[in-house]
């Protein structure tokens, strides 16, 4: 290998840390300052303690964002799993004309600006009565996040032996009883993933919910994002604090699960 | 009879397949077909009278505005800068990537790739807090040189540039991970410096990463709004607040969404034009 020297090779590590620590800080800065006891933000707090997540769970406005942001996500999630499992079974088993235009349709939300899709909904909602909230939101989310379930599916679909299928049809399995107790089971890995995935991009999600959400019941991050518009504010940096816990909740159980860094690393990055 | 029972079996086969399908190709067509045909419809037309008629109207008054224009222009200048600045930063986190062989290599990734599950405004509002007149830098620095950084294009960047830094080094990544380190020692071997690996091995093979990390961070930095809204402020408005403005204050579809197909728009030209220049660039052995 290239012979490194020990001043290289300390810049390097420097580097390594310096970045880290740039990468984390302002997430880390949110969390400490969330614990903060005093009637103001600073930082770092003299004082420290949960009062400002107490009220941020006592204050009607957080609470129900925090509920209603589950609500659509769970939706979402279901929803983007259920279209994103069957269209990748049926996209990667078999070959068919307009498959790849049809791939290449699902994965379109991808490349395509969020404020694009969003005004688009927005527009689209307004010529007919169903309400854009929940509808639009949910639909916008679900186009959104699709894309991530359907490529994890399709990568774990890639890495299963065909001759298991072949080995479950030769002994009579109907296809229904191979795709239910063999392909199902062994993709329910890339498929999880993706589903979690997806619940967490929708419960993330600012730009298409500030657009698709009706004023007085809007999800926590665009209540959040017109909180922070107005400056800081202890108990938005307690709401923060609170999403941060939850995604650092669901990465650790993905990671312990599928391994995060695996799933991720070996992708190409996707836009958000 | 054959040639029945063929085509039967082969709609019995693809039965499923469609089926399997329907739902996805209905979400798709409703959900993003339709309505991107609606704003594409609503970009060339104007209502006049409760009547509509087909005119370039919108689009005359997005490109005959110099307003608009400045916008544009700083949206772009702010682009640019997000990209270069994460691909200064990003090129050296991929390279540690890259060479390291430490148990912290797998740390150092986790924590590149954990700030993408935290949601964008939280990260944001980290910034606000940081950046804040009473925020933490400023109480380090020293009265006189305190200065105001919220609501500042530098602000907009700096936060820009910490959410899509994943992007950048991810994409380096990927295109590193495929060079071949017995390159790098075939070059040793021959006794190039390490200046010389880097210069004429591993350079000119990392840029086809670097090309696609910035494309990204170009394109997502061109079209990204609450970023810019949340650290930039009044003063300093990108594109994207004004498609927010024309749809969601004024209601104005038409003006609206000329506006989304004139960004979308810069946003493939500017991309272009990069891509051109660097394979220009590259081609003549400048990079």
């Amino acid at each position: 290998m290239i012979p490194t020297t020990v001043t290289w090779h300390m810049a390097r590590r420097l580097f390594a840390i310096v970045f880290a620590i740039f990468m984390l800080v302002p997430i880390v800065i949110v969390l400490i300052s969330s614990f903060t006891a005093e009637d103001y933000l600073r930082f770092p707090p003299h004082v420290y303690g949960v009062r400002w997540y107490v009220a941020a769970f006592r204050n009607s406005t957080f609470l129900e964002a925090i509920i209603y942001s589950f609500e659509i996500a769970t939706v979402v999630a279901a929803a983007a799993g259920i279209l994103g499992a069957s269209s990748a079974l049926a996209l990667t088993r078999n070959v068919f004309p307009g498959r790849g235009a049809l791939l290449g349709l699902i994965m379109m939300p991808l490349a395509l600006p969020h404020i694009v899709i969003a005004i688009a909904l927005l527009q689209l909602f307004s010529l007919s009565s169903l309400p854009i909230a929940p509808y639009g939101l949910v639909a916008g989310h679900v186009i959104v996040v699709t894309p991530f379930v359907v490529r994890l599916t399709m990568t774990s679909l890639g890495h299963l032996d065909r001759q298991l299928e072949l080995a479950s049809y030769s002994l009579g399995a109907s296809p229904w009883q191979t795709l239910r107790y063999l392909t199902l089971p062994l993709i329910m890995p890339g498929l999880a993933a993706g589903i979690v995935f997806a619940f967490l991009l929708s419960f993330d999600e600012v730009t298409l919910s500030i657009f698709l959400s009706l004023p007085g019941k809007t999800p926590l991050p665009v209540e959040l994002f017109n909180y922070a518009s107005q400056g800081d504010d202890p108990v938005v940096t307690a709401a923060s604090g609170l999403m941060i816990l939850f995604a650092a909740a669901l990465v650790l159980i993905i990671e312990r699960v599928f391994g995060v860094l695996r799933l991720i690393s070996n992708e190409q990055p996707s836009l958000p | 009879m054959r040639d029945v029972s063929t085509a039967l079996q082969e709609t019995r086969r693809n039965g499923p397949i469609m089926l399997a399908l329907t739902p996805t190709a209905l979400a798709l067509l409703c959900f993003l077909l339709a309505p991107l045909a609606l704003i594409l419809f609503n970009s060339l037309t104007k209502t006049t009278n409760g009547r509509i008629a087909f005119s370039l109207t919108n689009y005359h008054q997005v490109l005959g505005d110099s307003y608009y224009w400045i916008v544009l222009y700083r949206t772009v200048r702010i682009s640019l800068l997000t990209t270069l600045s994460s691909l200064v930063l990003g090129y050296p986190a991929a390279l540690y990537l890259y060479f390291s062989k430490s148990a912290w290599r797998r740390v150092f990734l986790f924590i590149v790739i954990s700030p993408l599950f935290v949601s964008i405004v939280v990260r944001t509002y980290g910034w606000i807090i940081l950046l804040g007149s009473d925020g933490p830098i400023n109480a380090m620095l020293p009265e006189d040189s305190q200065a105001r950084m919220l609501r500042t294009e530098g602000a907009i960047i700096l936060g820009l540039m910490h959410v899509y830094l994943p992007f950048m080094v991810l994409s380096l990544n990927a295109t590193l991970t495929k060079v071949d380190r017995k390159l790098l020692a075939a070059g040793a071997s021959l006794g190039a410096t390490n200046f010389q690996i880097f210069r004429t091995i591993l350079w000119p093979l990392s840029l086809p990463g670097i090309l696609s990390g910035c494309m990204v961070v170009f394109a997502i930095s061109m079209t990204a709004f609450s970023t810019p809204v949340l650290l930039g402020g009044a003063a300093n408005k990108t594109l994207p607040y004004l498609v927010y403005q024309q749809n969601l204050l004024l209601f104005n579809w038409h003006l609206g969404s000329a506006l989304a197909f004139v960004l979308l728009a810069a946003t493939l030209i500017c991309m272009t034009a990069l891509r051109h220049a660097t394979e220009r660039a590259a081609g003549r052995g400048l990079l």
